[in-house]
């Protein structure tokens, strides 16, 4: 859809204002995704200058995509925010620095492989070559609510494997065992599974939400490549914000003709690995009373895939115990709590205190930064709660 | 624009950036995010925008403004439908986002502070612990805020059993456009004209609200949640007709046409059922034993009306589906178009079958799909078209129709807006509905409050000059024309002799029942026991039942109430139209025969409680509420024993020994309690001593005032009304001055009938100054400081 299309599609109702974490934050309507479009309806119709300032709600804008779930007009808003991100992007000489290192980073495994040995060797000393990112002190803290590494079970190989789980790339250098874990639970579920070949790569989404759209077409075609080599049928998320990028694939590669049929094909097999598991009628021992679990939904799993219902299937029980606001974001957001801190740590401790309020020990979630930012809120807050992966919660608790 | 102008716009600017700091935005591209609402076709640029975060701020800012002769516009979350808080180019706007504290409910007197800026749909966690709830809520309720919902007098579904905010709203927190703040209570600590009222719907023309106290009501322990389909429009609209008037009393009453609901399906939030021509949501909600038989009584008379089918939800998320869908429908309408024009009719319950028909007649003369949805338990309807604004040809089919869609609705006796409010949409249409005398009271109101013309100017009423003495139309009196018109002559007669008007209201009689409106006119010089006899055997009847007034006139002006305030509120919840001739002689009906009318200010309830200060009551229109079969039941004990009964119907309290006995009446009684046959006699007795109104003091005070004013009374008092915190005693003149003078406010107070002077705030008392001068302007009438 045209941008500007996809801007008259909003009437201005406002029954977005209360889903936006950002909105409930500064209470003022430049921060709502209202204010948003009326922003860059201006800044296109020439109305208000083109300036890097009059642009910035967009990169403070946690891209949680909630407004869309509660628009009844049904406004792309994020075809809206990329276009706005974009012109951000142009305008920023050079982009923030922290943004242009977190980007090469997930498009190389070896670079991410680096990073972690030299965490995991040196600690925050590590960070001393980060010197000068504005973002030093939140990625220090990130750093240290990452999980240690863990053994990771071994996984046969299977050729031409229908359901090909696409590994991700901070995923398959900090939670391999979840990915390999996943494999063997849908290979239980009835199902062939198997990894990805990691040429695959990362899925472009942080690339994408930064405004840099060349980059991203070219990280969507060779993971559309590696997946149709592979031979499968089904590709396999275990992260939302990745499922629902690869979703949009076939808006991405629309206008390229050589690859549109290819990505629309691709972005129809994109499926998350709860939605499979569910489907497949997969059950584990529910949790008992005494031991109280709640969901935090992963904001693109929910508002982009529209998986809601499947992972709570997965986890009922006397013990699930819903959270109030688990659809709203944490603050996580792709590398949203790498650049604004200020912001997600504000986001951070609300969605703490409702996990508190639930009283659970254990909250799940079905996205790696989802989980990364839950272990931080943990960490900082006392621990009174552990966080678990979906696939790791199943893992544990085969029956 | 003038050059001195923008040299003053320069200074205010200024002025304002000193003053307010960073909460003044001033930058053209973020001013301009203040500039619309959810109409989405007004827009203004205004000068600065500035986000105030308590009332001293209100009134700096109100100083400020007024000082350099701009104009101030209050706003909310700007989900309004109709323009009423669209800044015009070069106002100022004041925003009340940041103003967000809620306090903890007040839960004896089911009370809750909430500041303007304060989400109506945040309520309900916080009140949920307590076992209450808020009930209006307007299909933005998620998002719309406190101090919208009463600038608009928002409505929404649950006002067909609940009523909307002006019925929920006890008292605001308010600064006028001189910047002088207070206090205005209605209810029973009102002590004077219900300003509150007045205030509700006025759409921020008469003040800025910064807080309202709202009253709650206890949560229901079951729903039951139904959607009906049908074949046929027809079929649905009579059925809902005759679901009201079977006398069971839905909680929400909801009608969607088959476009809207086919536009719900895209949405994808919730399945309805295709193939239906329209759909009923039906709730129903209180104890378990009445809910299952009012779903079962309503799936009845659905079967005899041709229903398709008939679901249940069972769960709440199943509700929540439901209940989104139509919530989103406004909305959900722009997938049809551009642009959406809803509109927001309201008419009597038993002509909802003729207006459905006329806009399917106007609409398809003029080429147009009208998609309709509407609160069909309360005869509003919102029929939207969906259209390009860009289309010069359609926007104008669109208004023609609209125009035409809104005077068949005024022919039926109905209201050009139920819930939206007038804005800047409705101003050049409230013609069509209010007579010049209504319009040019409305106006001289609005001169009176805002003498510069600094709040929201060209919103709400519109200029319009006042008509002679004599002027209004006498037969919106109905059957009490004539009598009407003699009391415009005595009017005329008084004024030009200077002396006191003096009315024998005997001829002001005649009842009128409609049952399948669930309304009755009654005339002013009418008594309950006349009603009464009238109602007797019907499954309707009237709520109050008050404990001195005999004759509605009195009720009126008295604001009287009995032991039944608990459950049904006071005069404020049932008055639904009033005419009366003005002490300037007009004869004005303000309100109309349907339970939601936001069109203009509301000059019928202002008059609850005027003592006869600001016009003589002609006649009436009172809603009629189902009888629910309860039995009395009492105990001894202290004042607390009573709280939070569910289903309570009446309460009342006579002193026994050191404490009190308590009476009530409900359903199941709370614990602790045994059945009191005797309760009504007991009732009757105490009525028949108060008739005797020598040495008798009236006081009404809040909750955490009542001991207190019992242990200053020194000895106990004939009749306690706990929830309402009223107190009837015999004492004599002093003791009653002494303790009017010391409470409050918010309390009201009267002695052998006559009101006394309470600490009630110095901003009512102005107002109530400036109000007499417009309608009584050579004091001809009674009241004043009473004889």
């Amino acid at each position: 859809m045209k941008v500007q299309d996809a801007i008259d599609t909003c009437i201005q109702c406002g029954f977005c204002l209360q889903s936006c974490p950002t909105y409930r934050i500064f209470r003022t309507e430049e921060s709502s995704p209202r204010g948003r479009i009326a922003r860059l309806k201006d800044v296109l119709s020439s109305a208000v200058e083109e300036t890097a300032e009059n642009l910035a709600t967009f990169e403070e804008c946690l891209g949680c995509r909630a407004c869309e779930a509660a628009c009844p007009s049904g406004v792309p808003y994020e075809t809206i925010l990329l276009v706005g991100r974009s012109r951000l992007r142009a305008l920023q000489e050079p982009p923030p620095a922290e943004a242009r290192l977190a980007l090469r980073m997930v498009r190389s495994h070896v670079l991410l492989r680096s990073a972690q040995r030299l965490w995991q060797t040196r600690g925050n000393r590590a960070l001393r070559l980060a010197r000068g990112l504005r973002s030093q002190r939140s990625a220090a803290r990130l750093m240290a609510a990452l999980p240690a590494p863990a053994e990771v079970p071994a996984v046969p190989r299977e050729a031409r494997a229908q359901a090909q789980i696409h590994r991700g790339c901070v995923m398959d250098v900090v939670w391999p065992r979840t990915n390999a874990r996943a494999v063997l639970l849908l290979r239980e579920a009835g199902l062939s599974a198997d990894l990805m070949p990691q040429s695959a790569g990362c899925c472009g989404a942080l690339h994408a939400h930064q405004g840099d759209l060349p980059t991203a077409r070219e990280m969507a075609r060779q993971v559309i490549a590696a997946f149709e080599r592979s031979g499968g049928e089904t590709v396999v998320s275990l992260a939302g914000g990745c499922g629902a990028h690869m979703k949009t694939y076939r808006e991405l590669l629309a206008d390229d003709p050589d690859w549109r049929e290819r990505a629309e094909r691709f972005s129809r097999a994109v499926e998350d690995v709860a939605t499979l598991l569910d489907r497949q009628g997969y059950r584990t021992r529910p949790p008992a009373t005494d031991e109280r679990i709640t969901y935090q939904d992963s904001c693109h799993l929910r508002n982009g895939m529209k998986v809601q219902a499947a992972p709570r299937r997965l986890l009922a029980g006397d013990g699930y115990c819903e959270m109030e606001g688990a659809g709203t974001c944490c603050g996580s957001a792709g590398i949203y709590n790498l650049v604004r801190p200020d912001v997600s740590d504000v986001v951070l401790e609300g969605k703490v205190r409702e996990i508190e309020r639930t009283g659970a020990g254990t909250v799940v979630t079905a996205n790696p930064g989802c989980e990364l930012q839950l272990r931080l809120g943990a960490k900082e807050s006392g621990g009174r709660f552990e966080v678990r992966h979906l696939v790791d919660w199943l893992w544990e608790r085969r029956a | 624009m003038s050059s001195t102008d923008l040299l003053g716009s320069g200074e205010l600017l200024r002025e304002l950036a000193r003053r307010f700091g960073p909460l003044c935005l001033r930058q053209p591209a973020k001013v301009r995010l203040y500039g619309y609402d959810a109409m989405g076709t007004a827009f203004g640029v205004p000068l600065a925008v500035v986000q105030v975060e308590g009332q001293q701020d209100i009134q700096d800012l109100i100083a400020i403004v007024g000082r350099h002769g701009g104009k101030l516009v209050a706003r909310g979350a700007g989900t309004g439908l109709s323009g009423g808080a669209v800044p015009r180019d070069g106002q100022v706007v004041l925003s009340l986002e940041r103003m967000q504290s809620v306090s903890r409910p007040d839960v004896p007197h089911r009370r809750l502070r909430a500041e303007a800026g304060v989400v109506n749909g945040s309520l309900d966690a916080i009140l949920r612990p307590y076992g209450l709830f808020y009930p209006p809520d307007p299909a933005s309720y998620r998002v719309s805020t406190i101090g919208g919902n009463v600038a608009e007098n928002a409505g929404g579904p649950h006002a067909v059993k609940y009523g909307v905010t002006g019925h929920r709203v006890a008292a605001v927190e308010i600064t006028d456009a001189e910047g002088q703040a207070g206090l205005l209570t209605a209810g029973p600590w009102q002590g004077g004209l219900d300003l509150a009222a007045l205030v509700t719907g006025a759409e921020g023309t008469l003040g800025v609200v910064s807080a309202a106290w709202l009253a709650l009501e206890e949560r229901p322990e079951t729903t039951v949640t139904m959607l009906m389909s049908f074949a046929e429009i027809a079929q649905a609209s009579a059925c809902v007709s005759a679901i009201v008037a079977s006398g069971v009393l839905p909680a929400t009453l909801e009608f969607l046409d088959r476009a809207t609901v086919a536009a719900v399906e895209r949405w994808g939030v919730a399945h309805y059922p295709e193939g239906s021509a329209a759909v009923l949501l039906v709730e129903f909600d209180g104890l378990p034993q009445e809910v299952e038989g009012a779903a079962a009584a309503a799936e009845e008379i659905g079967r005899s009306y041709g229903v398709l089918s008939c679901e249940i939800a069972r769960t709440a998320e199943e509700r929540d589906a439901l209940w989104l869908g139509r919530r989103g429908a406004y909305a959900v309408v722009a997938r049809y178009g551009r642009r959406v024009l809803t509109q927001d009719v309201t008419v009597p319950r038993d002509r909802l079958t003729e207006m459905l028909a006329a806009v399917d007649e106007i609409s398809t003369r003029h080429g147009l799909q009208a998609v309709t949805v509407g609160h069909a338990g309360d005869g509003n309807l919102h029929p939207d078209f969906a259209y390009d604004p860009g289309n010069r040809e359609e926007s104008e089919r669109v208004h023609r129709a609209n125009r035409e869609i809104l005077e068949a609705c005024v022919a039926l006796g109905g209201s050009i807006t139920g819930e939206h409010g007038i804005g800047t949409e409705k101003l050049g249409q409230l013609e069509i509905m209010l007579g010049p005398a209504e319009l040019g009271l409305s106006w001289a109101v609005r001169r009176a409050l805002d003498p510069r013309g600094l709040l929201n100017p060209g919103k709400a009423v519109p200029e319009a000059p006042r008509t002679e003495p004599g002027g209004g139309d006498a037969a919106c009196a109905g059957g009490l024309a004539e009598a009407a018109r003699a009391i415009v002559a005595q009017v005329a007669v008084a004024r030009r002799e200077r002396r006191r008007l003096s009315v024998d209201d005997g001829a002001l009689r005649g009842i009128e029942v409609s049952l399948a409106n669930m309304t009755v006119r009654v005339g002013a010089g009418n008594t309950m026991a006349e009603l009464q006899a009238v109602l007797r055997g019907e499954a309707l009847g009237f709520a109050i039942e008050p404990l001195l007034a005999e004759t509605f006139g009195e009720l009126l002006l008295t604001n009287d109430y009995g032991p039944e305030e608990v459950a049904q509120g006071t005069l404020r919840r049932h008055l639904l139209a009033l005419t009366y001739v003005t002490g300037y002689g007009e004869v004005v009906r303000f309100g109309r025969d349907v339970v939601k009318n936001v069109a203009g200010y509301d000059l019928c309830r202002l008059l609850i409680g005027s003592r006869g200060r600001l016009g003589v009551p002609i006649e009436m229109t009172l809603r009629l509420v189902p009888r629910r079969e309860t039995a009395w039941w009492s105990r001894r004990g202290t004042l607390e024993d009573y709280g939070g009964a569910r289903g309570l119907e009446r309460l009342f309290a006579v002193p026994e020994g050191g404490a009190h006995r308590l009476y009530l009446q409900a359903l199941t009684p709370p614990g602790g309690f045994t059945e009191a046959p005797e309760g009504p006699e007991v009732l009757a007795g105490l009525r028949r001593e108060l008739r005797q109104r020598e040495t008798l003091l009236d006081l009404a005070v809040p909750w955490s005032e009542l001991e207190r004013a019992l242990g200053a009374l020194g000895h106990p008092p004939l009749l306690l009304l706990p929830s309402a915190g009223r107190v009837l005693a015999r004492c004599d003149k002093e003791t009653a001055e002494r303790l009017a003078g010391s409470a409050g406010p918010p309390a009201a107070a009267s002695y052998q009938g006559v009101a006394l002077r309470t600490a009630a705030g110095e901003l009512a008392t102005k107002w109530q100054e400036r109000l007499q001068a417009v309608f009584d302007p050579d004091g001809i009438l009674l009241g004043g400081d009473g004889p």
